[in-house]
């Protein structure tokens, strides 16, 4: 697929993971044991071929540069192709007139990055956000939307909750969009949602930025995918497998905890497409004579001599002799001492619970504990 | 392109490894898996990363295939790099005489051309069957400072022990008078870790003359470093006191394994100060049911246990069935172990499938001591349902259903 060029949409719109995105975007986000939610949409892009990335940042955007570094992890550290890290401010006015400086959303953001679509010389381009757990065949969705003729396809799922911000999609017997909303779903007449990632030409992409732009629309989703919708055809691509958007501390949770299911994990984890990630080089996880371990998922490095159950843990975490962990996400580095007790918590990187506290959410509303805190 | 080296790293790859029978009929030795996610040569490769050696050769012979694949770029262990890197360096085919490395000198001499393009003043020559860390870079300011041709590291044996190594008999301030390959009677207890550093313009010349002779079996230990004692060259020891196991013979490669459960072994590989690098096959991170008991155990990612596992090493992939059982044992990527079956004081290699209610290896005390062994199941190999592979013996064929 070295005709597609894939754009990941890796600043935050309308997410919120509370403490989680203090200094980091939700792409950036560790997720699932050993990966950051990027990893997803990064490992999608190279398991179908399209090894010319660009991500798009806007702010917070330390934390993701640092994990992509120089891309090697994803195969992504090529010669002629690779990643393009854009993040605002990247172009002159000159070499991209449509926008310069800071972005009101993903419109503004593709069109300030609209000399490196034009220099591209991809026939099609995905674009998709950075935000989704999914292992997606990209290649499968350009496949088809070749095939269908369409202007524009997107990737859809059945519509599984209400949200304010997710996109409802009313589809026609011939998959194609007849309505796109966002916030409500038309009392139910909406039966899909977009999950975020998009196929087009290059070309037409270039042409509905420098419309939507000259127009001042500013929501993709509201006022470019209407209008390619009004203008021409926009294709719905059904994926029917795990998929999640995160946009808030219960999906997050929630997500994370769905991957205590085997069928779920099947779903996710594909020998054949493998999700990418950083390669940290722990050892194996050590399993002490006092081990007490039920359905956890749990990362090389991880030390463990005490009571774990229904949780996950990252790479490079400690559980003492005494300690007690249930439904909770520790992240890399956590240390939780003899004694501790944590209950529905997340821990951010390097936490340390000292012996003794206890931490109690609630299924509903898991705790955050903040990045290098100790407790 | 200027490519002069201080010292570089010559990595004896191409043994056969008959000692590890079935373990390495497809594989040469250093591509054995070991620890739980590594194979025996990330643990020299990622030495001489660690140690500022980033130009390794590595000689390979036998069943390169793996190997060569494993070793790839060398991205793995930072070794791609712009001048330098990891080479690896089968035989191949000259003006006149073509052939097979006759010896670990003779693999050496043959590339004689390769390490004059780095014209370096130093070689390190590394095997690889051992597991240890050592920073080869203190050894080297040992062989600069003491003016030596050559420096062995030694490493102090148990007397009972030491008629199995190569012997070097020292006088007091290090310098070697006498080698000694496996002495019925040992003067000393320093064996010969197989790491030597040698000043580059001796060690040529040493090579040339050794390939002249037409008696001499090519190899350093017979016949190079008896050759410089006896010019009177200047032989000084390297005196290691760390974790070093020769992983040459399933039982100690089962020993070595065994080690990385005790905290006191003295292998740390969780020091981020001298971190042993592996490939990684990006496999998820293991998964633990509520049915599994694991009690002092190394587990790695892509694993999903619902087993009971205690004192075993378990590798990427590996699944363990409710109900199965495993103690004592290393399960290499892949294997599988079904439900019911018990697999103890065993290696079980990549892929192996121990099917239902199977029984594997042995206890040592369950019966005649003398008699017992590390039983192996060779890689892709199915032991059939109910079927039974007694304590020491290998299976390198499928077993038939029992049931």
């Amino acid at each position: 697929m070295n005709n597609v060029l894939g754009i990941i949409i890796a600043f935050d719109s309308d997410n919120d993971l509370r403490e989680l995105t203090d200094h980091r975007t939700v792409a950036a986000v560790p997720w699932g044991g050993r990966y950051r939610i990027i990893d997803f949409m990064l490992s999608n892009m190279v398991n179908s071929g399209i090894y010319k990335v660009g991500v798009l940042m806007k702010d917070k955007y330390q934390s993701l540069i640092d994990h992509i570094g120089n891309a090697k992890d994803w195969d992504l550290s090529r010669k002629n192709s690779g990643v393009t890290v854009l993040p605002p401010y990247s172009y002159s006015k000159k070499a991209s007139p449509l926008v310069t400086g800071e972005y009101r959303g993903k419109i503004d953001a593709l069109a300030g990055a609209v000399d490196f679509l034009q220099k591209n010389r991809a026939d099609y381009v995905v674009i998709a956000d950075g935000d989704i757990v999914a292992n997606i065949p990209l290649d499968d969705v350009i496949e088809r939307h070749i095939s269908s003729g369409s202007d524009l396809t997107m990737v859809c799922t059945k519509k599984t909750k209400d949200s304010p911000f997710t996109t409802y999609v009313e589809l026609n017997r011939k998959k194609e969009a007849t309505d796109i909303r966002v916030g409500d779903s038309n009392e139910g007449k909406c039966k899909h949602v977009a999950l975020g990632v998009y196929v087009m030409s290059r070309q037409y992409l270039i042409h509905l930025l420098s419309d939507c732009v000259t127009h001042n629309c500013i929501h993709f989703e509201r006022e470019l995918l209407t209008r390619a919708m009004v203008d021409g055809t926009v294709g719905g691509y059904l994926f029917g497998e795990y998929a999640v958007k995160i946009e808030d501390t219960f999906d997050y949770f929630e997500s994370n905890m769905d991957m205590l299911d085997k069928d779920v994990r099947d779903e996710v984890f594909l020998r054949t497409r493998p999700i990418l990630t950083r390669i940290k080089d722990e050892a194996p996880a050590y399993y002490g004579d006092k081990a007490d371990v039920e359905d956890c998922l749990i990362a090389d490095g991880c030390h463990i001599e005490g009571t774990v159950k229904n949780s996950i843990l990252f790479r490079d975490v400690c559980i003492e002799e005494g300690a007690d962990v249930q439904d909770c996400i520790i992240m890399q580095g956590g240390r939780i001492l003899s004694g501790a007790s944590l209950r529905h918590v997340i821990t951010d990187r390097g936490v340390t619970v000292r012996d003794g506290r206890t931490m109690m959410g609630h299924e509903n509303y898991p705790i955050t504990i903040a990045k290098s805190s100790v407790v | 392109m200027y490519r002069k080296k201080e010292c570089v790293a010559m990595l004896l790859a191409g043994g056969q490894g008959s000692r590890l029978y079935v373990l390495t009929t497809n594989v040469a030795k250093p591509a054995v898996p070991f620890g739980g996610k590594y194979r025996i040569i990330d643990f020299p490769l990622s030495n001489c990363t660690n140690s500022g050696i980033d130009t390794v050769g590595v000689l390979t012979q036998y069943e390169p295939h793996a190997l060569n694949a494993y070793v790839g770029a060398g991205q793995t262990w930072d070794l791609d790099r712009l001048r330098g890197g990891v080479y690896i360096l089968p035989p191949y085919q000259k003006g006149k005489a073509s052939e097979w490395y006759k010896g670990t000198a003779n693999a050496i001499y043959q590339n004689i051309q390769f390490l004059d393009e780095y014209d370096p003043e130093y070689v390190l020559i590394l095997s690889g069957d051992h597991i240890y860390k050592m920073n080869y870079n203190t050894m080297l300011k040992q062989h600069k400072k003491t003016g030596a041709d050559a420096t062995i590291a030694v490493l102090d044996v148990p007397l009972a022990e030491a008629s199995r190594f190569g012997i070097m008999n020292c006088n007091p301030d290090g310098t070697i008078y006498e080698f000694e390959e496996k002495p019925k009677n040992p003067k000393s207890t320093l064996a010969s870790m197989g790491i030597y550093i040698f000043s580059w313009k001796k060690l040529r010349q040493y090579l040339i003359d050794d390939e002249g002779n037409k008696k001499s079996s090519n190899d350093f230990g017979k016949d190079i470093i008896p050759a410089m004692l006896g010019a009177g060259e200047k032989l000084v020891s390297y005196r290691f006191d760390g974790y070093w196991k020769d992983v040459g013979t399933i039982e100690s490669l089962w020993e070595a394994n065994m080690d990385l459960l005790s905290p006191n072994s003295g292998l740390n590989l969780s020091d981020d100060n001298w971190k042993i690098y592996g490939r990684n096959n990006g496999a998820p991170p293991h998964f633990t049911t509520k049915d599994a008991v694991i009690k002092h155990a190394l587990i790695s990612e892509g694993c999903e246990i619902a087993g009971e596992v205690a004192e075993s090493v378990l590798f990427s992939d590996v699944r363990v069935a409710k109900g199965a059982k495993v103690e004592y044992s290393i399960l290499m990527p892949g294997a599988v172990i079904e439900q019911g079956a018990v697999v103890r004081y065993s290696i079980v290699a990549e892929n192996a499938i121990i099917a239902r209610d199977a029984v594997v290896g042995g206890c040592p005390t369950d019966g005649d001591v003398d008699k017992w062994g590390v039983s192996v199941v060779a890689s892709g190999v199915r032991i059939g349902r109910g079927a039974k592979l007694a304590a020491k013996e290998m299976a390198d064929q499928d077993l038939p259903d029992k049931i």
